[in-house]
């Protein structure tokens, strides 16, 4: 069953790429200049997209007299690897992880920790709002879709003194906490339609078996929730990897920046060089960036599935 | 244990850690965001005053009231000042007992305050030189005397015999200023203050332009739904169909989700930089545009100007979400149930036609989703705005870089008041979307 969940979106575009194509094309040819023209339409796109990546990559190779001067856009003359050495290294104390580092490392515990502590919660709750029989279960449903038009924004001020007042600025608690909750509502919105796939016959065999509430869940449920799991993830990440306002204003000291802030403060405002600051932006981007090339089929499966699923 | 009440318990085992979670975060907050926006707390200390804090200040104005100040510290006088400020009032300051004296009986005050910190003796004697005055003399002679101190040592009962009518102790604390203040002030001097008036100074204010920062929010979720989704919608389409290639256009068009939006905007940033070409300091898009042709002066388009930053915010949005939302379409494309597809082409419509009656009508549900996304994405935009435009966008608002602005400046009720505007911009729009996309069916 779980195997069979998992590769539904998959298999489902793979059975309607193959049907599509000839069939098709039998009834109607479409024609071979509108054809062409699509062609030559995705493959600009694709080079907009592509190129501020390329131009990023090559300017943190060169120096100003390239990047600015009469080099803009071609490969560095001179590859100047030192500025990576200088991005590594700027800012960086006796004894300490490189800045970078630091941030990268800030921001995966975060995300990390957001993203468990969301699946865990938003899987229970889903299971307490559609699988429970209860009075008021639609009410609390509502309550957690206003989640989704609430802006991050508008409990900032008073998380904020509830947060300096706790001492919990600079640490990893407050963000994790709240990007949780505001992770939680879509979370629980992409579980419910997870969850009402699963036949309650499964439920109802398992309490003949003798299993309680809390087995049913643990054993049941949770198994067969695995495919909904990897898209809350990917959701609840993109998120939390990305903000910057509540990581700006929480965790301000150097040591607990997330990679969005450190990046932002690490060269000041009015760096001269830019290849250093190329440098930086590339590490940073470097591991995302492999990690989508490993596993883009998985995280855009997981990531349309939420679409569809909610 | 009967079984009605053991599944109660697991209900609500099961529900608490949302539910704690969700309220504490957001629907508590949102609440306190709701009650501080009526308060006039402008001043209010970041250590923390969530309920009920013994510096609550007092809600009064009285532009038209006249105050005196005797005060030795100039400090004390700043700050002085900055109470007074959210009154209206506009005190007159004087450092000593003479020119107290001298002041009081030129100028009908209607408050005289006193440091008896500062002053010292001095206190007690300009008030009896004062009262010792003629009538005709002391032009003064109805104000309302006030001694105050700094840091509450002084022995209130001296002064009070001493001629003075009130004494506050503490007066920097502003809690029992404010007190004396509003029995000394003529209370048809007293204006009040509307509970709205956070909401109407946003907007009325000269540096606070809240007005221009809704609107370029709202310049920028139309060139969203307008521009973005269409282009978005385009390439799902095309792409769901199912031509060669379509693996790798989805992964190339979705990668840049997965960029840091602040990466982003450094990049854009860098590629729209204006400088000079004459001293080789132009940016990448300046200097396309004067090879062919289009810029012919040294000098490139400011991109990241007041004029135009909000365009290049816009066009740095497009690169990073047209991905994200083409990808939800994409995946309302292909829950098209292929036999629908493959009827209308034997009926003879053409790929245009079944498009247009078959698959968008279909994934309709998707792209409300896809819009509203956009729209509550436009309104909460921040992240591209202070990195891109980071000196600028003071000029270039909008309302979530206002806020965090005002925030920043200790004025939270303004701060609160935007954030509920916001709030219920989004709702509002979110309740459009639904109806628009309601009536349709």
């Amino acid at each position: 069953m779980a195997e069979n969940n998992e590769k539904k979106p998959l298999s489902v575009s793979a059975t309607l790429a193959a049907n599509s194509g000839p069939q098709i094309e039998m009834v109607k040819k479409t024609n071979p200049i509108f054809k062409v023209l699509t062609y030559i339409g995705l493959v600009v796109w694709a080079v907009i997209n592509l190129f501020p990546v390329y131009y990023l990559i090559t300017f943190s190779l060169k120096d100003n007299s390239e990047v600015l001067g009469d080099n803009k856009i071609g490969l560095p003359r001179q590859w100047l690897w030192s500025n990576y050495v200088e991005a590594w290294t700027s800012g960086r104390l006796e004894g300490e992880l490189p800045p970078i580092l630091r941030y990268f490392l800030n921001s995966i515990i975060i995300a990390v920790f957001t993203i468990l502590l969301t699946l865990l919660v938003a899987v229970m709750a889903t299971y307490a709002l559609t699988r429970l029989r209860w009075k008021g279960r639609g009410t609390v449903n509502k309550l957690f879709m206003l989640g989704l038009t609430i802006p991050i924004h508008a409990s900032l001020l008073p998380l904020f003194l509830a947060v300096s007042r706790l001492h919990l600025t600079n640490g990893y608690l407050a963000l994790v906490l709240s990007y949780s909750a505001f992770a939680l509502s879509m979370a629980i919105l992409i579980c419910t339609g997870f969850m009402s796939d699963i036949p309650i016959e499964l439920d109802e065999a398992a309490y003949i078996d003798g299993c309680g509430t809390w087995g049913t869940f643990f054993k049941i449920i949770m198994p067969l929730m695995r495919p909904a799991l990897s898209t809350i993830g990917i959701y609840t990440f993109l998120q939390s990897w990305n903000e910057l306002l509540f990581a700006s204003i929480f965790n301000s000291g150097k040591a607990y920046r997330t990679l969005p802030y450190g990046i932002s403060m690490l060269f000041g405002t009015h760096t001269t060089e830019w290849g250093p600051v190329g440098a930086g932006l590339t590490i940073a981007t470097l591991p995302t960036l492999l990690v989508y090339v490993f596993l883009s089929g998985k995280i855009q499966a997981s990531f349309m599935a939420g679409a569809v699923k909610g | 244990m009967n079984k009605n009440a053991k599944n109660r318990i697991n209900v609500i085992l099961f529900l608490l850690p949302a539910l704690i979670l969700f309220v504490s975060i957001i629907i508590l907050p949102i609440f306190y965001t709701g009650y501080f926006s009526f308060t006039d707390r402008k001043e209010m200390s970041a250590e923390g005053h969530l309920l009920g804090s013994k510096k609550k200040h007092t809600s009064y104005r009285a532009p038209g009231v006249k105050v005196l100040v005797a005060e030795g510290d100039y400090d004390a006088q700043a700050k002085l000042e900055e109470i007074f400020r959210n009154t209206r009032i506009k005190p007159d300051f004087v450092e000593n007992g003479t020119s107290l004296v001298k002041k009081a009986s030129a100028i009908a005050y209607d408050c005289i305050l006193v440091d008896v910190s500062s002053l010292g003796s001095d206190a007690l004697g300009s008030i009896e030189k004062l009262k010792a005055l003629g009538s005709d003399e002391n032009a003064c002679k109805d104000a309302t005397m006030i001694a105050y101190d700094l840091d509450g040592s002084a022995n209130e009962d001296t002064y009070l015999n001493g001629g003075y009518d009130l004494f506050a102790a503490e007066a920097l604390d502003g809690s029992d200023l404010d007190d004396c203040m509003l029995k000394a002030i003529p209370e048809d001097k007293i204006e009040k203050i509307s509970i709205i008036d956070n909401y109407i100074s946003i907007f009325k204010e000269e540096y606070a332009i809240f007005g221009t920062a809704i609107k370029n929010a709202l310049i920028l979720a139309v060139l969203s739904v307008f521009i973005q989704l269409p282009l978005a919608l385009g390439l799902a389409l095309v792409l769901g169909k199912g031509i060669k290639g379509e693996r790798g256009f989805l992964s190339i068009y979705f990668f840049p989700v997965l960029i840091s939006t602040v990466i982003i905007g450094k990049l854009w940033m860098y590629i729209l930089y204006a400088g000079n070409a004459s001293d080789f300091t132009d940016g990448l898009l300046n200097t396309l545009l004067r090879g062919i042709g289009i810029i012919k002066s040294d000098n490139g388009i400011p991109w990241l100007s007041k004029t135009y930053g909000l365009g290049s915010v816009f066009v740095a949005t497009l690169w990073q979400y047209v991905g994200y939302h083409m990808l939800l379409l994409y995946a309302g494309v292909k829950s098209v149930p292929i036999d629908m597809r493959e009827a209308a082409m034997l009926d003879g419509a053409s790929e245009g036609q079944v498009n247009r009656f078959i698959v968008i009508p279909y994934m309709k549900p998707v792209i409300k989703v896809s819009v509203i996304f956009a729209i509550t994405g436009s309104l909460k935009s921040y992240d591209l705005f202070t990195v891109m435009l980071n000196d600028v966008v003071r000029n270039v608002p909008v309302p979530t870089t206002k806020m965090v602005e005002f925030m920043l400046n200790d004025r939270y009720a303004q701060a609160c008041a935007m954030s509920v505007i916001l709030i219920a911009l989004c709702f509002v729009f979110a309740l459009i979307v639904d109806l628009c996309f309601g009536k349709e069916d």
